[in-house]
């Protein structure tokens, strides 16, 4: 299982380093920026990056509406052993880092959901 | 037609789409006009479902998109079109647009002439965008409203 993170600006890249630093893990991840990319380029981008290789695989971006979102939809288009995520945080690629080895992909899936929304919410407030 | 602005982006609608410009000049209705999109169901669905609720989207094929421009629909809208050949189109069958914003030309094949930071233009899209200013359109370069515009025709003049 390999992923690819989408994203704006230098996100992707800062997470998935974030990630492996807090990690310690080398995980089959990469990042691609939309920076000054047309959305045909953006779309070409990912179909490459399928195309490399078979076999199931995630693809993260961070707003699902996006030009990223909808690159990612098209390149995808009905394969069923593709995955897309949406939301990216660092929770949600830390347990992809940790995990990707060792669970099935809709297990997978379903952990790095539950990691990445539960990470998010109020920590505290200044009443 | 109500129209708050004509945007020519080649990611269609996208971020700086829905929440830049939607949000700043109170659109309710966003036209994408592309044969491409209109004629691919999956392709359709996938745009419709990047803009929120409140914002009604319609996906048109140029032709048709022409007739709609034609009603009077008084909804805040703004259209987007992928490149300035479309609304060209549109110019030569007269839409008559005040301002045409040209807000994404992403660097590409046939597409190499930096007018503007970030912003790249080919023969056909210099040819396009200089019919339109000539047709009395006022062509501006600008991301989202919140942002200033600028003039194309010096840039494109000073992009040589």
């Amino acid at each position: 299982m390999r992923a690819l993170l989408v994203t704006h600006g230098r996100l992707g890249e800062v997470l998935v380093d974030s990630a492996r630093a807090v990690a310690l893990e080398e995980a089959p991840i990469e990042a691609m920026s939309n920076d000054a990319a047309s959305a045909a380029a953006i779309r070409a981008g990912v179909e490459e990056w399928l195309g490399r290789e078979e076999g199931p695989c995630l693809i993260l971006v961070d707003v699902g509406g996006g030009s990223c979102g909808t690159a990612a939809r098209l390149a995808v288009g009905d394969r069923r052993d593709v995955w897309i995520l949406g939301g990216v945080n660092l929770p949600m690629v830390l347990t992809f880092v940790s995990s990707y080895a060792n669970l099935a992909p809709q297990e997978l899936v379903t952990k790095m959901l539950d990691r990445a929304l539960n990470a998010v919410g109020l920590l505290g407030s200044h009443r | 037609m109500n129209l708050r602005q004509v945007r020519i982006d080649d990611r269609l609608i996208h971020g700086q789409v829905v929440v830049g410009c939607c949000g700043p000049l109170g659109v309710r209705r966003l036209i994408l006009c592309n044969d491409e999109v209109a004629a691919d169901e999956l392709h359709s669905q996938i745009y419709e479902s990047a803009v929120p609720s409140e914002i009604a989207v319609l996906i048109l094929n140029l032709a048709d998109c022409l007739n709609y421009l034609q009603t009077s629909d008084d909804v805040p809208a703004m259209l987007v079109v992928g490149s300035p050949a479309d609304v060209r189109w549109l110019v030569d069958n007269d839409f008559a647009p005040r301002q045409v914003v040209v807000g994404g030309l992403h660097y590409g094949p046939g597409r190499n002439v930096e007018m503007w930071p970030g912003v790249f233009v080919g023969d056909r899209d210099r040819e396009d965008l200089t019919a339109m200013m000539e047709r009395g359109v006022g062509v501006v370069v600008q991301a989202v409203p919140a942002m200033g515009a600028i003039d194309a025709g010096p840039a494109l003049k000073d992009a040589g």
